[in-house]
This record gives C-alpha cells, sequence and structure tokens, in this order.
C-alpha cells in the first residue's frame, strides 16, 4: 500500500495518478447512473452501448493515421459512438417490432466487428487489448478535464430531474399520465449511460465497464431502500473499488482493470450471501 | 385547462372503434357516459378489451374512431386532472422508494423542477386520508399488498379531482382488504366519480351504480339488470351469478 502511494506522489508516474483521479471523478457519475441502470433493469442495454464504443474508437484511430486528423483522440470517436448507439438503441426498443433484445444483441456486435476492422486497417500496430480491457496508461491530462465536464452535466441534470427520472423509472405509464415525456427521459437515461461508459474504458475496458457500472448499485441495493441513499453508497463503493484496484494491481504488478472488476465481483457476490443468511 | 361544467359527464365516448391490428378488432362501436359522483364497474373476461379501454380513456391510446372525452375535453389534456391507481401488483418488488415518494409522483407536472412544500403536504394529506401517513417513510417495497394498494390510491388523491379511475384493484388481495377498500370507495364516491376494472364478477356488488361489460362490445346496464344470461354470453360459461338491486341507468342493452 505504502509503495502505491509513493508512486502517486511521484511525478515520474503521472499515469498512475491520472488513473485514480479519473477513477474517483466517474465514480460520482457511475453511481448515479450505475443505479437508474439496475433499478431500470437496463443492464444488457448498458452493455450494448460499452460494446459499440470500440467501433468509435475504431474508426478514430483509422482517421487519426489514414486521414491525417491527429486531433481526433479515440476518446472522441467513443463519445460519438456511445451517444449514437444510445439513440439507435433507445429508437429501437421504443418503436420496433422486432424482439428488441435481438436487435439489442446484433447492434452490440456490429459496434465491435467495426472497431475491429477499423483497427486491424490501421497502419502500425495498435492492441485493441488496451480497449477492451482497460489500461491505465492511455489516461492522459485532458480526460481529466472531459470527466470534470461531464460529472457537472450529469450531477445538475439529475438533480433537477430527479423526481422526474424516478418517477419514469418507477411507472412509466403513471409518469406519461402526469404529463411526462417518457420518451425524453429513456433517450436520456441512455445518453447518461453512454457518457458515463466513455468516462471508464480506459481505466476498465469496454468489456467490464458495464460491471462497474451495474455492481456498487447492486450492492447498495441491498443495504438501502432510498434511490439517493444508492446513489451515494453506489459512488462511495465505485471510488473504493477504482482506488483499492489500483493500488492492489500496482503492488502485484497486475493489469487494473481486471483487479477492479475482481474486487467489485468479489463484494457483490459477498453481498448476496450475506443477505441471503440474513433472511434466513 | 378544460374543465367541465358540474353537469357534464366525467367520461363520453362515442362511436369508438380500436384495433391494434385491423384483423382483430379489440372494440367496437362503443358508446359510454359516466356522470359526475356516480360509481361505475367495468366488467369483462381477461383480453376481452378492458385494459384497452381504460387506456383510450386516458389518451394512451388513441381510436381508430369516434370520440373520447375526459371531464369534458381531450384526455391528452385533461387527464392530469383525473386520479388513476395501476394495479399494485406490476410494481417491481426491489424498487428502493418510500411510500411517501411514491404518493409524491402524483404531484409531478412535466416540469423538470423539485418538489415544494405544497407538494409534501398535498402527499401527506392524502396519506393520511387513506391511514397511511404513519408509513409515510417506510420502503414501498416492504409493505403489504393492501397498504400498497392505498399508498397508490393516495398518490392518485394527490391529484384527482373529479374522477378516480381503478385498474383491477380486486387482483389477489384477500376478502378483508377488500372489504376495507369498498369502505374507501364509498367515502371517496361522495366526492368524486369512481370508475372501476375487474376481471372479478364477485365484485359487482351494489355499490356500483352502473356496470360497463366490455367483451368487444360494450354495453351499460343499471346493476340491477345484470342476468344469468348475460354473464354467460360474456364469459363464454357458467358463472356464479350475482344479483344486484340498485339504481338503474337509462341505458339500453342487448347481446349480440
Amino acid at each position: 500500500m505504502s509503495d502505491f502511494l509513493a508512486a502517486i506522489a511521484n511525478n515520474q508516474m503521472p499515469f498512475l495518478r491520472y488513473a485514480l483521479i479519473a477513477g474517483i471523478l466517474a465514480s460520482v457519475t457511475f453511481g448515479i447512473v450505475g443505479s437508474y441502470v439496475v433499478v431500470r433493469r437496463i443492464t444488457y442495454i448498458a452493455g450494448a452501448i460499452a460494446h459499440c464504443v470500440l467501433g468509435g474508437i475504431g474508426i478514430a484511430l483509422y482517421a487519426q493515421k489514414v486521414w491525417h486528423l491527429a486531433w481526433l483522440d479515440p476518446i472522441y470517436g467513443a463519445l460519438v459512438a456511445a451517444i449514437l448507439a444510445a439513440l439507435i438503441i433507445g429508437l429501437v426498443s421504443m418503436y420496433t417490432k422486432q424482439r428488441e433484445d435481438t436487435v439489442i444483441g446484433a447492434i452490440w456486435a456490429i459496434g465491435m466487428a467495426v472497431g475491429l476492422l477499423f483497427i486491424a486497417k490501421t497502419p502500425g500496430y495498435i492492441d485493441p487489448m488496451s480497449y477492451l480491457f482497460g489500461n491505465i496508461l492511455l489516461v492522459s491530462k485532458s480526460d481529466l478535464w472531459l470527466m470534470i465536464l461531464l460529472d457537472i452535466v450529469i450531477v445538475t441534470a439529475v438533480w433537477l430531474l430527479y423526481h422526474n427520472f424516478m418517477a419514469v423509472c418507477f411507472d412509466e405509464e403513471y409518469a406519461r399520465l402526469r404529463g411526462l415525456n417518457t420518451k425524453f427521459y429513456y433517450l436520456a437515461l441512455l445518453m447518461m449511460i453512454a457518457l458515463a461508459v466513455v468516462l471508464l474504458v480506459r481505466v476498465v475496458g469496454i468489456v467490464m465497464v458495464v460491471a462497474l457500472l451495474t455492481l456498487p448499485a447492486a450492492i447498495a441495493g441491498h443495504f438501502v431502500n432510498r434511490l439517493g441513499r444508492m446513489m451515494v453508497m453506489a459512488s462511495l463503493l465505485c471510488m473504493i473499488f477504482i482506488s483499492g484496484g489500483l493500488a492492489w494491481s500496482y503492488s502485484l504488478d497486475l493489469p487494473s482493470g481486471p483487479v477492479i472488476i475482481v474486487l467489485a465481483g468479489g463484494a457483490y457476490l459477498i453481498t448476496l450471501l450475506i443477505s441471503r443468511l440474513r433472511r434466513r | 385547462m378544460t374543465t367541465a361544467p358540474d353537469t357534464e359527464p366525467v367520461i363520453e365516448i362515442s362511436g369508438l372503434d380500436f384495433s391494434y391490428n385491423p384483423q382483430q378488432p379489440i372494440l367496437s362501436k362503443v358508446n359510454i357516459s359516466v356522470a359526475q359522483f356516480t360509481s361505475t364497474c367495468i366488467v369483462g373476461p381477461n383480453g376481452g378489451g378492458k385494459s384497452t379501454l381504460v387506456k383510450l380513456i386516458l389518451g394512451l391510446l388513441r381510436p381508430d374512431r369516434g370520440r373520447v372525452l375526459l371531464l369534458g375535453g381531450p384526455p391528452e389534456v385533461t387527464r392530469s386532472q383525473v386520479g388513476y391507481v395501476p394495479q399494485y401488483a406490476k410494481f417491481d418488488p426491489l424498487f428502493p422508494v418510500s411510500a411517501l415518494d411514491v404518493t409524491l409522483m402524483g404531484r409531478l407536472d412535466g416540469r423538470a423542477r423539485r418538489y415544494c412544500r405544497a407538494d409534501y403536504q398535498a402527499a401527506h394529506q392524502a396519506l393520511a386520508e387513506m391511514d397511511m401517513d404513519s408509513h409515510a417513510q417506510s420502503s414501498f417495497a416492504e409493505l403489504s399488498g393492501g397498504q400498497q394498494q392505498r399508498v397508490l390510491i393516495a398518490r392518485a388523491l394527490t391529484s384527482a379531482v373529479k374522477l378516480l379511475i381503478m385498474d383491477e384493484p380486486t387482483a389477489s388481495i384477500d376478502a378483508q382488504v377488500e372489504g376495507s377498500l369498498m369502505e374507501i370507495l364509498r367515502c371517496l364516491s361522495r366526492r368524486m366519480a369512481v370508475v372501476l376494472v375487474t376481471h372479478d364478477l364477485g365484485f359487482t356488488s351494489k355499490f356500483f351504480q352502473s356496470v360497463i361489460c366490455v367483451h368487444g362490445q360494450v354495453h351499460i346496464h343499471p346493476t340491477s339488470e345484470i342476468t344469468g344470461k348475460m354473464i354467460q354470453d360474456m364469459y363464454g360459461s357458467d358463472s356464479q351469478m350475482i344479483r344486484h338491486d340498485h339504481r338503474c341507468s337509462t341505458e339500453g342493452h342487448t347481446h349480440v
């Protein structure tokens, strides 16, 4: 632990500090958005959005190299892809007469496939593993500013619309009768998922980011019975998992993403076990 | 907001046809009028179109033909003044909300805002009327079925002025809860029209002044005219027969 703290303080290794700050900043958004995902039961939609992000990353990497668009950082590609995926999935689930889960599964796979194809055609070696499973070396200082901005946007929106979002998640039909534009709120929720996913893709990776979105909220759900408290507790848990996971992975020289997820997943399983035993 | 003068019906449906797809009409040629301060029961077998009728009344669905007037205006405009109580069983038992949170939802108006003091007062008042204010901070999921239902009625009352619509309130509640529900409805019907949807003919007690039978066709009966023949027509087999003796409406009736 002490070597981790020393590394955080070490100016030779700013990436570790950036990853930690990124994790703590993102935890705020993750606790809030993750709580909505859990109570609204749309984990699989969050999964599809997260995986589509690879499509945007792939296209951005390709554009950087082949079209010489040096400013086009992969995170912007990720952002656009996530928002597009959220919009398409939202509209599909609202209007389609097809089986919704099949369509979402298709979008999930197509997003990844497009990303891998563009990465394959991009000159030079790019390891897709970094994007799939996270690589804290990819976190830059400018990402932190983006995270602060997204945190402010999401916290403000949710503070203002907290009751409306809750009503839409709890009883969509009734919310509509009360004059709420439920389609708008549903799309806004998917947008927030998209933004949250992009925030932490570099730290934990596309494949595992959804676990970090939902596990803290799911754990909190066992201890509190108010949505607001669930959000606060989920945010704190998320901070603990990320900082604990980073410290642990640094000490043991392991990749940070999987360690963070194993920590969160383990805590979730223990919580399930405890609540099972308590109910007896 | 349009509000009906006191003599106007709270619900008026004329010449309404509705289908989800053209091959299978759900409702055809529906004409219904529900007057102020009356109590009406909508009955019919499952899948007969009761819920569809309620969605049409609330403007959640649009009729293929015909017109729906709710409190004298189009439902999309006036429904915010109607109290609606959905089936409590449809809620996620793990959803983290308190009884007060649920009740406050009746005060939402589509604007982006936090609740104000008046909202909390209205919610507590409605909970108190349903004898549930001591449970305001209880988790909604931990309440019994009957208690959840009373919270949902309280939520409806925070916005209901002239009309309360309840969907299948008798589904999966025991006889005692059903008795107290009747008592609540009796109280409420003194100050507003009450419309109740049920597949449970046993609930069509003499409390209701008229019965609307929904099975593709829609017929209004004075409660006293319900016969075993009609029930058989509607439900297709022998059903337990109930007799009602109460005020009659002037609407006639034929079953096809």
